[in-house]
């Protein structure tokens, strides 16, 4: 892998972090102020006072935003208005729930999307290929909270077979993790679909073919490692999206995670926590785009070179 | 119908000549009653053609008449959506609507193809070296080192440069020529008998194109391996055919030895192609000729000769579909060719 090249992506990766940042800070402020939201009305014209000197928000919006930016880059996020705690300490802790479901979704999406896609394409056209498209349907236009309550009701309410709610044993995380997985999986198995229906009709299979090769090498030594390419990006965009991408489904089985903590932090308006909340959801799409980029580069060598030369120029 | 098979069939055989000192009995490829249809439209019909051991037949004729469509369905290559009938021996073993393994046995091994665009037609993510080595993998006994010298000495023999390098490179990073010279390679690799060349000059280059044309008659007379050579390119065919069949919207309509057919063009197609060649015996200041008229589309064949409503001399026999018929050198599918007069009657 070419040095110029992961610097090129870091670059990029920070100016887009440092975009967010900015966005974020633009948006919380012209959204409302915090003082008048902390304290109740009937809070005295003093202690509101009081309490913007104590954090700052007496000060221009370009000191605000320039004293916010050096914090940042201190590694201070500032500190939550409810508890009092560095919001980075806040956020840090919902972290690894949240990781924990989002994986084990990931993998639900990983198992059941790839293979079901690779199999709608090989037999394309037949039972296997409608049933799976018939399911990426479903799964994508039913919205993730209606499953997760309709999850809840047969299986919770009805059955009584699992907990509707919360953290702490493999029963809790269930449901939650199949509601994610299931709709990414039918995003996944369409890509894996039409990606391997693509390759399958390149020249270069019907040259493997005239080489004698039998199908099922053709398929695994051939097609899908072509094939790959484009399901990685959906796959990263996933995995991107792990850890703030569970807004609803942390709330609806009121998982204790990163996405409930941010819409508890928005009706606050814990400024600080929202905004390390935001910035790591950046960051992780930004290191996970790094990820798929230099995997990209592994999988597919015209890549790799098309950046060498642009690095030797 | 099957009356015009069996003559065309005989027709051709008995044209064929393989070059002196490379006799053998059987043909290495016979094709009989070809028709190749997509649903109810027939892409190819009736081509019946065969190959002998170490000689060079060309498949001429335009866009769209079914020469590449031949050459797949010989190799079991078609497309899902296309179906063919009639029978594909290759060394005498049928292997239409045989199972795959039957003719996996061959393909790759003892008959090979090369095709139009050598670029797509490699691998994007895998190294040619590596690629040329799956097939000696597949076909021989060699493995690990010997495999590796083996595809640097086929490199070698195809004209690469610098093999110890150029054997890891990626197709992206080789030339169109170079990428065709890995093609020849890959299908050389198990020292086949027959190798299909669908268009393997077409995508290059005029001085590629040379390159790679002395390379296949360099390499055939060296391991005497027997070509079917696609092309539309008549230069192309003078230069390298023992003997040629032209198609013209999905039939032969002539075929014979490639001097027979230049000098003396029998059927009214393959002489309208003849006067499109720029020569030196074109005076300088004339206008080129062209075959009045296109092709038509596989669905709006005209019934009869599908050369008619372009041919000068079409008449009312020309309703009625033309059979190949031989005169034991020549097989012209035409109303107007007498086999036992030897010549299109005017």
């Amino acid at each position: 892998m070419n040095p110029q090249f992961v610097i090129t992506k870091l670059v990029r990766g920070t100016l887009t972090l440092l975009l967010t940042v900015t966005f974020v800070f633009i948006v919380l402020r012209a959204s409302g102020d915090p003082a008048q939201i902390m304290l109740s009305d009937e809070a005295s014209p003093a202690a509101v006072a009081a309490f913007r000197e104590r954090w700052g928000l007496d000060r221009s919006y370009i000191e605000q935003y320039l004293a916010y930016l050096t914090a940042i880059i201190q590694g201070d996020f500032g500190t939550s208005f409810r508890d009092g705690r560095p919001a980075l300490e806040v956020v840090m802790e919902r972290v690894p729930v949240t990781l924990l479901l989002g994986f084990t979704a990931l993998l639900i999406t990983l198992a059941l999307g790839i293979p079901s896609g690779i199999m709608a394409a090989l037999f394309r056209g037949r039972w296997v290929d409608h049933a799976t498209m018939s399911f990426t349907i479903l799964g994508h236009s039913i919205p993730n909270f209606f499953l997760g309550i309709i999850l809840i009701l047969v299986f919770s309410m009805t059955l009584r077979w699992l907990p509707s709610s919360g953290t702490g044993s493999i029963w809790h995380l269930l449901m939650p993790a199949v509601t994610l997985g299931t709709a990414a999986a039918a995003t996944v198995a369409r890509f894996t679909r039409s990606s391997v229906l693509d390759v399958l009709h390149q020249p270069f299979m019907r040259t493997a073919k005239a080489k004698g090769i039998p199908y099922d090498r053709r398929i695994l030594r051939h097609a899908l490692p072509n094939a790959a390419i484009p399901v990685v990006t959906v796959v990263g965009m996933r995995i991107g999206g792990l850890i703030g991408g569970a807004v609803t489904i942390e709330t609806v089985f009121a998982w204790p995670g990163v996405g409930m903590l941010l819409v508890n932090s928005v009706n606050q308006r814990d400024l600080a926590v929202v905004q390390a909340v935001v910035l790591l959801i950046a960051l992780t799409m930004v290191l996970v785009n790094l990820i798929v980029d230099l995997t990209y580069g592994w999988l597919d060598p015209r890549i790799e070179l098309h950046n060498r030369r642009a690095a030797k120029t | 119908m099957a009356e015009a098979t069996t003559q065309a069939r005989g027709g051709i055989h008995a044209a064929s000549h393989p070059p002196a000192g490379r006799h053998a009995t059987e043909p290495v490829l016979e094709i009989a009653g070809l028709t190749v249809s997509a649903g109810p439209v027939d892409l190819v019909e009736q081509v019946s053609l065969s190959v002998m051991p170490g000689e060079t037949l060309c498949l001429v004729g335009e866009s769209g008449c079914g020469k590449s469509l031949t050459c797949m369905s010989a190799l079991g290559l078609l497309d899902d959506g296309l179906k063919a009938t009639g029978s594909v021996r290759l060394f005498g073993t049928e292997t239409m609507g045989a199972p795959e393994r039957v003719i996996n046995a061959v393909r790759g091994r003892d008959v090979t193809m090369i095709f139009q665009n050598p670029m797509a037609a490699l691998n994007p993510v895998k190294r040619v070296g590596a690629q040329i080595a799956e097939a000696i993998g597949e076909h021989t006994e060699l493995r690990g080192a010997a495999v590796d010298r083996r595809v640097m000495d086929l490199l070698e023999q195809v004209g690469i440069p610098k093999v110890e390098r150029h054997k890891n490179y990626y197709p992206h990073q080789l030339s169109g020529g170079m990428c065709q010279r890995v093609m020849i390679a890959m299908a050389l690799a198990c020292r086949p008998k027959l190798l299909i060349a669908d268009e393997p000059t077409t995508a290059l280059d005029v001085t590629i194109q040379a390159q790679i044309l002395r390379l296949l008659r360099d390499l055939q007379s060296e391991l005497g391996l027997a070509i079917v050579f696609v092309t539309h390119d008549l230069g192309v065919v003078a230069e390298i055919a023992d003997r040629v069949a032209v198609m013209y919207a999905g039939r032969i309509v002539e075929a014979g030895p490639v001097d027979d057919l230049f000098d003396d063009p029998r059927h009214p197609y393959t002489r309208a192609l003849m006067d499109c060649r720029i020569g030196f015996s074109r005076e300088p200041g004339t206008m080129l000729e062209a075959v009045k008229g296109t092709v038509p589309a596989p669905s709006a064949r005209p019934v009869g000769c599908n050369f008619a409503p372009r041919c000068p001399t079409a008449d009312a026999r020309c309703q009625a579909e033309p059979s190949l018929s031989s005169d034991g050198a020549r097989a012209v599918a035409c109303h107007f060719f007498d086999p036992s007069a030897g010549a299109v009657r005017q």
